[in-house]
């Protein structure tokens, strides 16, 4: 159930949705940052999810901070919204108009970070839900420190059963400063078949 | 509107290229519909072929949208044109103006795309 999973059809409806909902957070991130915000094309990619796919997911960095957002009703899962390296601390700096002098974050800054991602993550959802015409719920987002093994090796035990990674890569940049992030949704095998039957309704509507 | 008109979609998303065809051809059977699934085919098609509504997407895999409108311009100077996008930013919003053609926040619905028929009235 790996690639085939998901059809073209339903990768193209998912990846058009995450355009519209990270172009209303790139909206929403633009007037707080007062600059534009530079969206790349959607790519997304299903595959199993072990703590090593997951860690892999996120690349080559070596330090990660990522915000976790547990989502439910009509659909559930873990949404995580991933900057590599030291991105999150350069848009926080941004946000909060301070210099990068050091790379760790303070608490009011940790709290900006989580506000972000809770804006740029239930932009998300709510597109989702509103496209699909479904209920999701977000819970209370979460910040996380630290490699990719060690963070998901911590999160992965939560995933439900044979849980599935939706690895939606679609970074946003700000011109001044390469600040990357990216979004991955960790569902389980039931919650996944959810979805396709969503997308699969929503699709007959347009055939 | 009664008279057959040609329409081109233009965009990466092939739920969009459907969602903005089933809408026009509801309300305008006769008319005809082309899609272009990426910034490339659309340049060569209003080279080659001639079109009186354009909808064009802007975040496309290849070229963007903006980068190719004035080419469409160039060779549809009738067309009436509108750019479809989920980047809703107010810069988009300006470049968009600054080309003098309308803009249109995804996601799409009807009266969005009838609205943009009806401009060109």
């Amino acid at each position: 159930m790996n690639q085939a999973l998901l059809s073209d059809e339903h990768n193209d409806t998912l990846c058009e949705l995450f355009n519209i909902g990270m172009g209303r957070a790139a909206n929403s991130l633009s007037e707080m940052v007062h600059e534009e915000v530079i969206l790349s094309v959607p790519q997304l990619n299903t595959v199993k999810a072990s703590p090593t796919s997951l860690a892999l997911s996120l690349g080559q960095s070596r330090y990660l901070h990522a915000i976790e957002q547990c989502f439910s009703g009509d659909l559930s899962g873990q949404a995580y919204l991933v900057f590599d390296d030291f991105s999150g601390v350069d848009l926080v700096r941004q946000l909060l108009g301070e210099s990068a002098m050091c790379q760790d974050l303070g608490e009011l800054e940790q709290e900006t970070l989580t506000e972000v991602a809770n804006i740029i993550l239930n932009a998300c959802f709510c597109c989702i839900a509103e496209v699909l015409e479904c209920d999701i719920e977000s819970d209370v987002p979460l910040l996380l420190k630290g490699t990719p093994n060690e963070l998901f090796h911590l999160q992965f035990s939560n995933a439900g059963l044979a849980p599935y990674l939706l690895t939606v890569s679609m970074t946003f940049q700000l011109p001044s400063k390469s600040i990357k992030g990216q979004v991955s949704i960790l569902m389980a095998t039931e919650s996944l078949q959810k979805l396709i039957k969503e997308l699969e309704r929503f699709s007959l509507i347009y055939t | 509107m009664s008279s057959i008109k040609h329409f081109l979609i233009v965009d990466d998303s092939r739920l969009t290229r459907m969602i903005i065809a089933k809408i026009v051809s509801e309300h305008y059977q006769q008319w005809q519909i082309s899609h272009a699934h990426d910034a490339q085919s659309a340049v060569e098609m209003v080279k080659s072929q001639s079109f009186d509504f354009i909808s064009l997407d802007h975040n496309m895999p290849d070229v963007t949208g903006l980068t190719i409108l004035p080419d469409i311009q160039h060779h549809q100077p009738n067309a009436h044109i509108g750019v479809f996008t989920a980047n809703i930013q107010r810069v988009m919003r300006q470049r968009v103006a600054s080309h003098g053609v309308s803009f249109y926040p995804k996601p799409i619905n009807e009266a969005m795309v009838l609205r943009f028929i009806g401009e060109a009235n």
